[in-house]
């Protein structure tokens, strides 16, 4: 793996990247207050739950299509799977979850790492289609980039696990080093969903997290909360 | 638009004999609807293979319009490997239309193959259309890819609920492989506003234990409302009284409502979808299959 790609994935899959990541979690807020998770066991399980059957192994089957269309400068591919990706949301908050961090995103690495065959519109797909999901917008940029398709999603998969991590740690709580041992057994997990998202079709997106889809739901009604999903 | 050719007969005798074991199913059905002084009537209806539609009689409350209830058929007794059904329906300007289905669609363990189901509906201006069949049951090595593909018109309200049971729970079934696929897409003015794949594969038991998949729960339905007035809906779904047995939560994306429901059994989820469906019916009475 070249440096260039390596800094690229490292910078851009960190939490301090500014897409806001710390402030949503997937409706773990609400699984956290209701008693499905409550320690490190219970967040390990959720959360490959999520990546196996939920938003993790979805987003990782719409990274990869959209990596591809935008590689081969299929710009048609590209807005259908942009479009799939937004109408795929399954809540108020899960759509601001995606959105919002696909839209800070674009506009960072636009900023900071800009690429050559991107359209320089604000998010601006052919068709007027202005909003790109999370997913869609990482993949554009490791495509312009010419980055490893496997290693780019493996480290967008792990940089939404490590996310959900730092919220598990900051809701349950748990403690830090709890923290990277629930991040440390995900690692074959990330890596196995990342390698059969490779070679999935378009049409194997979709899972059955169907209790956290409920959660983020019921999140909005919340009455105390952190965060905004 | 209901033109009559459709692949329903059989494979000549020599190909059942070499390419597949079983003869394989067949359906199309077809209707349509449109909008009359006394309110909505059939229009066209076209029916071939496994696939057929029964109008029952309707009787509206006092002063209130006609709507055309269709209750859709599958007469080869449920779905396996190879069966094919497809069914559109098309409710034109300003009608009334409610498809439901006489059983529950039972999906068999498939010795080859997917079982096929696309369901196609139009709702024109002004139109209202709901989608209420009853429940499928998948039975274990189940396998089934189903399409609701619907196209809406500016200010056409549509409502579906497709619920989902995991086996016979009284005979103490258990699903332990199969596929369930449901991939919804609904358009406005030609515009994608919601899609959602529902799938379940492989392992089941395993992906169907988890705390944030189904926690071993049997039953599921998923829901969408879309229509002109659903900003007052949102809250009036959430004021219906929940059960201690049932996961359910709603959402406005926007475009539309979604909810999801999640319970042990197909019983307690239809008690708890039943008050629901007939508020965003407007109190109309639901199809009689859907009684208790």
């Amino acid at each position: 793996m070249d440096k260039g790609a390596l800094f690229r994935l490292m910078a851009w899959l960190s939490p301090s990247y500014p897409v806001g990541a710390f402030a949503y979690s997937h409706g773990l807020e609400y699984l956290v207050e209701t008693g499905v998770v409550t320690d490190k066991d219970g967040l390990r399980l959720w959360l490959a739950d999520i990546l196996r059957h939920g938003g993790g192994w979805s987003d990782a089957v719409l990274f990869r299509h959209a990596f591809e269309a935008a590689a081969r400068g299929d710009r048609d591919g590209l807005r259908d799977v942009a479009d799939l990706a937004r109408a795929m949301a399954v809540s108020k908050e899960r759509k601001l979850e995606t959105m919002a961090q696909g839209r800070a995103f674009l506009s960072a690495t636009r900023a900071a790492w800009p690429w050559e065959e991107d359209d320089g519109g604000d998010g601006e797909l052919p068709g007027g289609e202005t909003e790109i999901a999370y997913p869609v917008a990482v993949a554009m940029a490791a495509a312009g980039h010419g980055i490893d398709l496997e290693d780019a999603l493996n480290a967008y998969l792990h940089g939404v696990a490590a996310n959900l991590v730092s919220a598990g740690v900051r809701l349950v709580p748990l403690g830090q080093t709890d923290g990277q041992r629930t991040l440390a057994a995900l690692e074959p997990v990330i890596g196995a969903v990342a390698r059969s998202a490779l070679t999935a079709p378009l049409e194997a997106v979709g899972g059955c997290a169907l209790l956290t889809d409920i959660a983020s739901m019921n999140h909005e009604t919340q009455y105390s909360r952190l965060f905004r999903s | 638009m209901f033109d009559a050719t459709f692949q329903s007969d059989p494979a000549p005798v020599a190909d059942r004999a070499t390419a597949a074991p079983h003869q394989r199913a067949r359906g199309t059905a077809r209707i349509s609807v449109r909008a009359r002084a006394a309110g909505t009537v059939l229009h066209r209806l076209h029916q071939a293979g496994c696939a057929k539609i029964k109008l029952p009689n309707i009787y509206p409350p006092k002063d209130a319009a006609r709507w055309v209830e269709a209750v859709f058929l599958n007469t080869s007794g449920g779905l396996t490997g190879g069966d094919r059904v497809d069914l559109r329906a098309e409710a034109g300007a300003e009608t009334d239309l409610v498809i439901t289905t006489q059983a529950c669609e039972r999906v068999y363990r498939s010795s080859g193959g997917e079982a096929e189901v696309v369901n196609t509906v139009w709702v024109a201006e002004g139109a209202n259309a709901a989608w209420l069949p009853q429940e499928t049951i998948l039975f274990d090595g189940g396998r089934i890819r189903r399409r609701l593909d619907v196209d809406l018109a500016e200010n056409a309200r549509f409502l579906a609920c497709e619920p989902l049971v995991l086996g016979r729970v009284t005979s103490g079934e258990t699903v332990t492989d199969g596929l369930f696929q449901d991939s919804w897409r609904i358009r406005r003015s030609g515009r994608l506003i919601y899609a959602d794949e529902t799938r379940l594969s492989g392992d089941l038991l395993a992906a169907t234990a988890g705390i944030g998949t189904l926690a071993g729960a049997r039953a599921y339905a998923g829901l969408v409302y879309s229509g002109p007035d659903q900003q007052d809906l949102l809250q009036a779904i959430r004021d219906v009284p929940g059960s201690s047995d049932v996961a359910m939560g709603a959402s406005d994306l926007g475009d539309c409502l979604v909810a999801r429901f999640v319970a042990a059994d197909s019983r307690t989820l239809r008690r708890q979808l039943i008050p629901i469906l007939l508020m965003l019916r407007q109190n109309r009475p639901l199809p009689r299959v859907w009684q208790l």
